[in-house]
């Protein structure tokens, strides 16, 4: 288990605002072998979210390199970048982003659905995920109809639809009380345990965050420990 | 992110539970509906004026009016001979004399027409036996001459079936400059209503026979009436018969009212035009309401670029949206204005809300084609998809941080 999975080289990523230039990155360089676990802390603006979604395929870097199995991911077209997010990588975030017209189980089946999986493998898949969370009695809930801690459940269901070798969580308990977290911590874990999942997560919890073997810091758009 | 699936996220995304409250709720839906409506509704208008005229005129004049140059005896067997052989079968054909005269009753003096027809043949072309509102259709009395009279005249002289009536015809003598009105007393047989109020006001029907005795040249006629397979034949023939036959002229249903005819093709697709900008203006504000939707959606679309969505789907997704209130809002549009024709039909049938004076029909004739109704179809949501691009471009534009950044 010590196969490079993701890797990132002397990332920069700048926004524009309003007549000047936000430098949010400077230079972060980034590795993890697949099947390990890692924590990204740091403060309020320090760059953490912004590094996840680079190493997700969510946002292109304004320089540098990110590879994935050593194949260049921004080299991809929309259409291959789309197809690699789809099948490689589960995210969940914060604020769980759940599709309010669909129900908890329409939420799961939706990147199978978005990669062509058949309608009723992909039901199936979705409602022994539901299970397995112990959400099998709020299948057929619209998001509005659950608790916070419930559709946190049921994102991180979507998240694992695909089977994705990497599982990127954004604050992913920021938005929950302390025993709704904790549950979803030690879900966490085992997800990471019991499938050999990549697990890069982003968080201000020390609690959380002390349970990784390996953390690293990012302070100011550079990591801290170097 | 396929076909179906972008369909059905489209569908949910509108809402398809409450689509209905929604949609009632949906300022760009019913001013769609509306410019919808109206476009059916002046189609039919259209439409059915065209075809009632076009009626109307078959049913006054027959397909085909004939002539002989030279003025002299027009017998039938000269349709044989020359106008057979031209290539259209020739239905029915019946001859007609007419003369110009006056009517005087009461007081009151006005010119008519006096057309002479052939009560047996007539029937073979025309359409005028159920055209008698009143009393019945027989012009077979000589010695005491009977008349069908148009409805605008039985209510300008106020004549009733049984009516004795004067026609005067001026007769200009042979070898003299005299003229010398030739007078007749006419009992109404019955009242027409021709459904053109030009014919109405100004026709008398009477036997040919009465009509020739108005003359010296008693077995002259004017020419004949021609009925043929279809109407559609008539033009082309007419066009024939006067490149390949000297001594005959002809005129169409058609150039008996050219103008109007001529008027109303033209008519037709700038009227279209013309109200197809309400679509427009509907359509811009689905336009509008889709950047709405677009911006209050962006969380959506990050999510769904996240999970695998590319461009294309997002932008599939937009525009089945658009295209959805479109269709729906066109299916809803064409509802209303068939309703409105129905109620537009009862309100003139009772009230009489098309000046007959000025449309020379007497009835207003809604008529729903198939083919109109499959453009204006085609056209509403040719407009909704043109609406639905920029916006759905917008949506596949989006960069998926925007959206996953803030709650």
């Amino acid at each position: 288990m010590s196969d490079l999975i993701i890797s990132a080289k002397n990332i920069f990523k700048k926004y524009n605002v309003g007549s000047g230039e936000l430098e949010i990155l400077k230079g972060i360089d980034f590795s993890i072998n697949a099947g390990e676990a890692l924590c990204i802390v740091g403060g309020s603006g320090a760059g953490k979210s912004t590094l996840l979604h680079i190493l997700g395929g969510l946002d292109e870097p304004t320089s540098g390199d990110v590879t994935f199995k050593e194949e260049l991911i921004y080299n991809y077209t929309d259409a291959e970048l789309s197809a690699f997010r789809n099948k490689n990588i589960g995210f969940v975030f914060q604020f769980h982003h759940l599709l309010a017209e669909f129900t908890a189980v329409e939420n799961v089946i939706m990147p199978a659905r978005i990669a062509g999986m058949d309608k009723r493998e992909a039901h199936k898949k979705a409602e022994e995920l539901l299970e397995d969370f112990g959400m099998s009695d709020r299948i057929n809930h619209y998001p509005s109809q659950m608790s916070g801690g419930e559709q946190q459940r049921v994102a991180i269901a979507r998240s694992l639809i695909m089977d994705p070798q990497v599982l990127m969580a954004d604050e992913p308990t920021g938005n929950l009380d302390s025993a709704n977290a904790s549950k979803i911590h030690d879900l966490f874990f085992e997800l990471q345990e019991k499938r050999k999942l990549t697990l890069i997560v982003v968080t201000h919890e020390e609690s959380f965050a002390a349970r990784f073997q390996q953390r690293k810091t990012i302070k100011d758009g550079q990591w801290l420990d170097l | 992110m396929n076909k179906k699936t972008s369909i059905i996220f489209a569908l949910k995304s509108v809402g398809l539970k409450s689509i209905f409250t929604k949609i009632n709720k949906s300022l760009p839906f019913w001013a769609l509906v509306i410019g919808v409506a109206s476009l059916v509704v002046a189609m039919a208008v259209v439409s059915g004026y065209e075809t009632s005229l076009r009626k109307s005129v078959i049913d006054a004049v027959g397909h085909v009016l004939l002539y002989k140059n030279d003025q002299g005896h027009f017998k039938s067997n000269e349709i044989e001979t020359h106008i057979s052989n031209l290539g259209y079968s020739i239905k029915g054909k019946t001859p007609f004399y007419v003369v110009e005269g006056l009517v005087a009753r009461k007081g009151k003096v006005r010119g008519v027409v006096i057309e002479g027809i052939d009560t047996e043949s007539v029937h073979d072309v025309l359409n005028i036996k159920n055209k008698v509102t009143e009393g019945e259709f027989n012009l077979e009395g000589l010695k005491q001459p009977l008349a069908l009279v148009g409805q605008g005249i039985a209510k300008e002289f106020d004549l009733k079936v049984g009516d004795r009536f004067p026609i005067v015809v001026p007769q200009l003598q042979s070898k003299s400059v005299q003229v010398r009105p030739k007078l007749k007393m006419f009992k109404v047989a019955g009242v027409t209503a021709l459904g053109r109020h030009d014919y109405d006001s100004r026709y008398i029907m009477v036997n040919i026979k009465v009509a020739q005795s108005f003359t010296f040249k008693k077995e002259q006629i004017t020419g004949w009436r021609l009925r043929l397979e279809s109407s559609d034949f008539a033009i082309p023939m007419v066009d024939k018969i006067h490149s390949q036959l000297d001594d005959y002229s002809a005129r169409s249903w058609w150039d008996v009212n050219a103008n109007l005819f001529e008027a109303i093709k033209y008519e037709k697709p700038i009227i279209f035009l013309v109200i197809l900008i309400i679509v427009l203006a509907a359509a811009f504000n689905i336009t509008s309401s889709l950047f709405i939707s677009v911006m209050k959606e962006t969380k959506d679309i990050a999510i769904l670029k996240a999970m695998g969505a590319t461009k294309e789907s997002i932008l599939r997704i937009y525009t089945y949206k658009g295209l959805f209130i479109g269709f729906i809002g066109s299916l809803c549009g064409i509802g209303v204005g068939l309703l409105a024709c129905r109620i537009l039909t009862s309100v003139n049938n009772k009230f009489g809300l098309l000046p007959s004076k000025v449309y020379k029909i007497t009835e207003l004739q809604l008529e729903l084609r198939f083919f109109d109704l499959a453009i204006v179809l085609l056209a509403s949501l040719l407009v909704c998809y043109m609406a639905t691009f920029f916006p759905a471009k917008k949506a596949s534009r989006k960069a998926i941080v925007e959206g996953l950044r803030y709650e």
